[in-house]
Order: structure tokens, then sequence, then C-alpha cells
């Protein structure tokens, strides 16, 4: 069991007197952070909900305009991409390095999938008319480009999100000292950050993509 | 950290295993029933994210707190929001 002065600990700051605190402040102030994260995103909810509630029939077929299948793959990527990062954080606690590092690479890799996949599917909806803003669109009705627009916002506000999380994992990764740390706090609340995108995009997926009427 | 590892490759599984379940019941007729099972699916998923990933099992009582104020902030407001829309037709009335 390493002392309070040894490397493989993070350094203790003012005002904490015990390591214990100073790790559960920080795991603290990340879950508060993303709790506000995960208001932001509300409001996308109940945007979607008030769609729904507006005209169900218009909604699902709006969403069955979206690729299932390519919406599926990227949740299995991203689910997949959350195991990943969650083994990284226990190397690291365990005091194997590389192999955090290597699973964090792996994270970062299908977190880079999950935006090509993402990049390709809105590339196809734009070539069908679908995407608005980005791309001339012709909507076969106003609800449809009422969907289509909160698609593009909350799918482009959550890849803006797995582009903010691949920088921080990329950090976590790279900076040396974060190596030598068994308490894993940057590469663990890298991982919650990374977790927290997921499980927003674990709800958006109902949300959008299986509301159709059918498979 | 074998133990910790299995765990994470088990919780893994569940989770495609219940991504397979939601698009299986995509074969249910649409409706309030299937938009309940797709949600509640999503819950289940986002529970073992929440509990095994980001390791809520292990926090102390406030940072479990602060996780699940969240959730039932986004609980009551998602409702009330709903509620505003619902009833603005009776309002006319």
């Amino acid at each position: 069991m390493p002392d309070a002065t040894s490397p493989e600990l993070s350094p203790l700051h003012e005002p904490f007197h015990t390591r214990a605190r100073q790790r559960e402040a920080d795991r603290l102030g990340m879950l508060v952070f993303l709790a506000s994260e995960a208001m932001l995103f509300g409001g996308l909810f109940a945007a979607a909900l008030m769609l729904r509630l507006l005209d169900p029939a218009a909604y699902a077929a709006a969403s069955g305009r979206l690729s299932l299948w390519l919406g599926t793959l990227n949740t299995a990527v991203l689910l997949t991409s959350s195991a990943l990062a969650a083994l990284a954080v226990t190397a690291a606690r365990h005091g194997r390095p590389r192999a955090a590092v290597a699973m964090l690479a792996g994270t970062m890799a299908l977190g880079a999938l999950f935006l090509a996949i993402k990049g390709y599917e809105w590339s196809s909806e734009a070539r069908e008319g679908l995407l608005p803003v980005l791309a001339p669109a012709h909507f076969t009705s106003r609800f449809e480009q009422l969907f289509m627009n909160l698609y593009l916002l909350a799918t482009g506000l959550h890849a803006l999100h797995v582009t903010g999380g691949l920088v921080l994992l990329a950090t976590a990764a790279f900076k040396r000292r974060t190596h030598e740390d068994t308490e894993a706090v940057l590469i663990g609340n890298a991982a919650l950050y990374w977790h927290l995108v997921d499980v927003i995009w674990i709800f958006l997926y109902p949300t959008l993509y299986l509301a159709r009427v059918n498979a | 950290m074998r133990r910790e590892a299995v765990q994470i490759l088990a919780t893994w599984l569940a989770l495609l295993a219940l991504l397979a379940l939601t698009v299986a019941a995509l074969a249910l007729a649409p409706g309030l029933l299937r938009t309940l099972f797709g949600y509640g699916v999503a819950s289940a998923k986002a529970a073992l994210v929440v509990w095994i990933f980001m390791e809520m099992r292990r926090e102390t009582p406030v940072a479990r707190f602060a996780t699940i104020a969240a959730a039932l902030w986004l609980l009551m407001m998602l409702p009330l929001t709903a509620a505003d829309y619902m009833t603005r037709a009776l309002a006319g009335t």
C-alpha cells in the first residue's frame, strides 16, 4: 500500500486534509457538472415530448425517415466504448498504466467511429433533402421539418459533447502524471464524462429512432 | 482486477442484449405500450452504466444524491411541461 508521499498517488491540495476528502470533492464536482449537462439535454427531451404529444402519428412518420440500423450500430459502438473506458479506470487503479492507455485508445477509436457513422448518416440525410440548415432541404410536411430541426440540434449537440469527451480522454491518456496516479482521478473523471455522453445517447435512441411505426 | 474486469464485460454483454431486445420490440404494435417498453429498456441500460461503469455503487451518499437529484429533477420537469401543453385546449373552453 503506497504512503502519502508516494508518486503513485495524486498530490494532496489545499484545503483538503485527507486524500479521501479530496477524491470525494473531485468526483462530486464532476457529478454536479454532469447533472447540469443532463439539464441542458433535458430541454431537448422536453421539446421531443411536446412534438410527440402534439401529433403522435406525424412524429412516428418523421422518425421513420431516419436510419434505424445506423442509429442502432452507433448505440452499440458507444456502449462498447463506455465498457472500455470503465476497464481503463480499473487498470489505472490497479497500477497498470499501459493497459489503461490502451483501453483509453480503444475508447477514443470507437468515439471517432461513432462520429464517422454520424457524419455518414447526416450526409445521407442531406442527399435525401432531410437535413435542415446544412443542406437544401425539401420536407413532406411542416411537422417533419420540426422533427428534423430537433434531430439535428440534439444529435449535433451530442456530437459536440462526444468531441469534447475525445479531447478529455486524450488529455488523460497522454498526460504522463496520470499514468502514475493509482487513484485514477483524471482518467476516472474523463471516463465519467464519457459515460454521461453514453447515457444521453441511450435516451436519444428511443426518442429519435424507435418512435417509428415499423422496423 | 480480474473480478472487476469480468463484471464490466458482463455488463457490456447485458447492455448489448438489452439493445437487441429494444430492436426486437419494434415487432410489437406501435403505441403507448411499445413506447413505455422502449424507455423502460433505456432506463435499465442507463442504470447499468451509472451503477457499474460510473461506479455509483462505490460512491459516497452525497455523490449518489447529486446524481439522483439530476434524474428526479428531469422526472418532475418533463411531466409538468407536458401538463402545460396538454391542458392548453381546456383553457380555451
